[in-house]
């Protein structure tokens, strides 16, 4: 993970498209959140979904693999906290072109 | 065996709750609204990391991972007023004043007395504010609202926008943690 972090912190601002398992997913009335990643690991990549594609996360769960395209908005490594790696991803959505 | 006994009860209650708490998907939203202008931002990737035992709280922001309504403001946002390339994240270390008060291991509403560094645009300032700690099925909730002035943080306002921007913002953080395995 490290250094896929590493390479990926000079794609901050690029749009990709990821595929993963979902570590968590949290729903609310007007925004989805999806963690993807291990659940034996801290590390993870957080995806915000973009508000206009949320319907197309209502049956996503815990443990689905997903492909996911987004921006990429941060690449942290983790030394101090004990958090892990983490890549954070804005404006996203299902990949439904896979 | 009584030894035994006793090591494995004082490790089973040690174990009873967690120390610490963590999340990546803690919400943290700002306001700069004037009558004129609706100017709010919102993050739901802010990682945030407690620990019950020493009252230690940290923050850490992405710039970048804000979300507007209008691309424009996003833009402005991140190139203007907060400088994202150059100053990346924002965070906040601090610790919980009034660590006695809380009871982790008990479902309930906490107030919380917080006081730390709280570092934005490259500037970092001390800073104290209260909230609430809500604790259900033994999750801790953490909820606060705060002001700061961007002057204090050396965020220029244009001339031109001064009135469409409010020169003191409003801060909050609504986080629901896990504890950490």
């Amino acid at each position: 993970m490290t250094a896929d972090t590493s390479m990926a912190r000079t794609m901050i601002d690029e749009l990709v498209v990821i595929e993963g398992r979902v570590k968590s997913i949290n729903k609310d009335s007007n925004s989805t959140t999806v963690e993807l990643g291990d659940t034996s690991s801290m590390s993870s990549i957080i995806c915000q979904i973009d508000t206009r594609h949320q319907d197309d996360f209502k049956d996503i769960n815990q443990d689905q693999t997903v492909s996911i395209k987004g921006k990429i908005t941060s690449c942290n490594i983790d030394t101090d906290l004990g958090l892990g790696s983490t890549i954070q991803m804005n404006f996203c959505s299902i990949n439904k072109h896979k | 065996m009584k030894s035994i006994v006793f090591s494995i009860l004082v490790f089973a209650s040690l174990n009873s709750y967690a120390q610490k708490f963590m999340t990546k998907t803690g919400s943290v939203a700002f306001s700069a609204s004037t009558p004129i202008e609706k100017i709010e931002g919102i993050n739901k990737s802010s990682a945030c990391l407690l620990d019950s035992k020493t009252g230690s709280l940290d923050f850490i922001v992405s710039i970048k991972s804000f979300v507007f309504e209008k691309q424009l403001m996003q833009e402005h946002f991140n190139e203007n007023y907060m400088e994202s390339d150059k100053f990346q994240k924002s965070s906040f270390k601090g610790t919980i004043l009034n660590l006695s008060s809380i009871n982790f291991s008990k479902d309930g509403e906490y107030n919380a007395e917080v006081a730390g560094k709280l570092t934005i645009h490259g500037v970092t300032k001390d800073i104290k504010s209260v909230g609430k700690i809500i604790i259900k099925n033994g999750k801790p909730n953490l909820k606060s609202s705060f002001s700061v002035l961007l002057a204090d943080y050396k965020i220029d306002i244009p001339g031109a926008v001064k009135d469409k921007i409010s020169k003191d913002v409003k801060i909050t953080i609504n986080c629901m943690l896990e504890a950490m395995k």
